[in-house]
């Protein structure tokens, strides 16, 4: 999460409940605000700590538990949980705790990335919109109204089919799905800000649009589109699930929560519940984890949001 | 409220125009060209120039997007050379088998999820409602397909009292006949809306119970079942008639993971085959289907809003 617009955007919803004027800021460092974001409250930080151990789980986990996650061992198929495999193994003889590790690696890095695109993306087309107003908002919010007519999974699977899934291919599929909400969210905050007088200043100098909507307008709605990404990420690694569940997510050996529960799936008429339920559990986990960082963020910035 | 009702038809309408052009977009983006994606990578040369002449793909594109409306007004969808048969009649097939499987979790999550929210803002913070709150919110963070799983597990694979697989028959009426097979996919798709319904009416009522003339109606000494039943509750459900609209897109999602994994034969499912075959005509007819189910959906539950609440017409 980056902070480098300086102090002024995200402290504006705290600021305001101080004073419409100029004096912004006052009396809180970055250091605090960040403090406050991810350890303010319970919510934040029962969210920080869950991701801290997802993220070292999938990262810092396969260093300390190794497990052979390249060769496929036809002797160990679908055994159950045992001292040698602490999860049993799957239906290729993966080590399923391995699988959990290295799958999450994938849905991790690919949730944040695409919700991190999404955001920036959708941030600039709804300030742009809502900044232009008149014809231009019209005609860019209907681009948006089309798309959200479309449900979700189904906008999913066609750009995956069209567009196969490699794996730069799926972090833009996901966005291309998931910037609709901070563009509409970010045009409505706009509308707002775009009234301030320091947007009129700024034009008042002679600043271009571009330059207002970057330096001004988006600084300013960083607080909303901070929350956002947080719920975004935790959207992205719902629809990659989906995505993989229906086997267009990334192609294996690359692997991922979804893809582990799909495959898995197949084994439960057998009984092999140790492929299904731990890689869900941990889809959920992750998931609320995000949500809770992204309501304790919306708690410390006391912004509204989350369309 | 007419004028109301015609700004409402006049944007739904430039929507769907929207959605008919993204569509024809994505037809235009299919990697070899549109005749190649639909007769398929084995096609002659002398075959796609054929159906490109047929099918005015050698027009002008703009001439071709006319061309693309006109069929669509007429419910010509375009033909599925992988099914053999055109989409409008995999859509007459398949549409209300889907209809089947979404109508009655979405009346059974209302008539649960209503009431269960309300039940929780009068008992705010108390131990039951943070207990509903946080299954509720696992049951939102969770994929549909893996609650379907859980289900199965529990109740087909180890109890043995249902089928893990819904009905699989040509037609719809085989969802009320067969209504045992059915019991897990709407209990699942029930549980998941129960999960957004209970948790919007809930901050619905809390809103409403802070409003002044709550307030007020207490002052003048109405009882508390009558101010929640003729003042929260009848504030309050308005909303739930535009998130019953929102939640159209989320239902047709959820029908399409869970038609997959109860391997049940609706337009889900044929979506699914039809994105592991890349049958382009399926995939881009479903999505103006749906589309047009969703943009339906939010013009009714609109009018019916400004029917309810006169305030928002004003607006």
């Amino acid at each position: 999460m980056s902070v480098h617009t300086g102090s002024q955007g995200m402290l504006r919803p705290a600021q305001e409940k101080i004073a419409e004027g100029g004096e912004v800021g006052v009396g809180l460092r970055r250091g605090e605000v960040l403090h406050d974001m991810f350890w303010g409250g319970r919510l934040a930080r029962i969210g920080t700590c869950t991701i801290v151990f997802v993220v070292l789980f999938c990262f810092v986990g396969p260093l300390i538990y190794r497990t052979n996650q390249t060769q496929a061992n036809i002797l160990q198929l679908t055994r159950p949980p045992s001292a040698a495999h602490l999860l049993g193994t799957d239906g290729n003889g993966f080590d399923e705790l391995g699988q959990l590790m290295i799958g999450g690696q994938s849905a991790l890095e690919i949730g944040l990335a695409s919700a991190f695109l999404a955001s920036m993306f959708g941030a600039l087309y709804g300030a742009v919109a809502g900044y232009l107003g008149g014809f231009w908002d019209g005609l860019l919010m209907r681009v948006v109204d089309t798309m959200l007519a479309i449900p979700g999974l189904l906008l999913l699977i066609l750009l995956a089919v069209i567009f196969s899934s490699s794996l730069p291919a799926l972090i833009i599929i996901l966005a291309l799905f998931a910037w609709l909400g901070p563009a509409r969210l970010v045009r409505g905050e706009t509308l707002t800000l775009r009234t301030r007088e320091y947007v009129q200043a700024a034009k008042l100098m002679g600043a271009g649009s571009m330059r207002i909507v970057v330096r001004h307008i988006v600084p300013n709605a960083l607080g909303t589109i901070v929350v956002n990404t947080t719920f975004q990420v935790a959207d992205a690694i719902l629809a990659l699930a989906s995505l993989s569940f229906l086997g267009l997510g990334p192609p294996p050996p690359a692997t991922n929560w979804g893809g582990i529960l799909s495959d898995g799936s197949e084994y439960l008429v057998q009984g092999a519940w140790w492929l299904v339920y731990p890689a869900g559990a941990a889809i959920v986990i992750t998931v609320i984890a995000f949500n809770f960082l992204g309501e304790g963020i919306q708690e410390a910035l006391g912004a509204r949001v989350r369309t | 409220m007419i004028a109301y009702i015609a700004r409402r038809f006049a944007l739904a309408i430039v929507i769907l125009l929207g959605v008919t052009l993204l569509t024809f977009i994505l037809l235009h983006a299919i990697p070899g060209g549109p005749a190649r994606g639909i007769l398929g990578p084995r096609a002659t040369p002398g075959q796609i120039a054929e159906f490109e002449q047929v099918n005015g793909l050698n027009k002008g594109i703009f001439q071709q997007y006319v061309l693309y409306l006109g069929h669509l007004l007429h419910g010509n969808f375009g033909y599925s050379y992988k099914l053999n048969q055109t989409v409008a009649s995999v859509f007459a097939q398949d549409l209300p088998k889907s209809l089947a499987l979404v109508g009655p979790p979405t009346f059974l999550s209302l008539a649960i999820g209503v009431p269960l929210g309300l039940w929780q803002s009068q008992r705010r913070d108390k131990l039951d409602d943070h207990l509903i709150t946080g299954v509720g919110y696992v049951l939102y963070a969770m994929p549909d397909f893996w609650l379907a799983f859980i289900l199965i597990d529990f109740f087909a694979l180890r109890l043995f009292w249902l089928p893990p697989n819904a009905p699989y028959s040509p037609t719809w009426t085989a969802a009320f006949t067969d209504a045992k097979a059915m019991i897990l996919p709407w209990a699942t798709l029930t549980l998941v809306s129960i999960a957004v319904f209970s948790r919007y009416m809930r901050s619905s009522a809390l809103d409403a119970m802070s409003q002044d003339y709550i307030r007020t109606a207490r002052a003048k000494g109405a009882q508390r079942g009558r101010v929640l039943r003729k003042h929260v509750i009848r504030n309050a459900s308005i909303p739930i008639i535009t998130l019953v609209g929102l939640s159209i897109p989320g239902l047709l999602s959820g029908a399409i993971l869970e038609e997959v994994v109860f391997n049940y034969p609706g337009i889900g499912l044929a979506t699914y085959n039809a994105a592991l075959d890349k049958d382009y005509p399926i995939l881009l007819g479903t999505t103006i289907v749906f589309g047009v189910l969703t943009i339906l959906g939010n013009l009714v539950a609109d009018i019916t809003y400004a029917y309810t609440d006169p305030r928002v017409r004003l607006a």
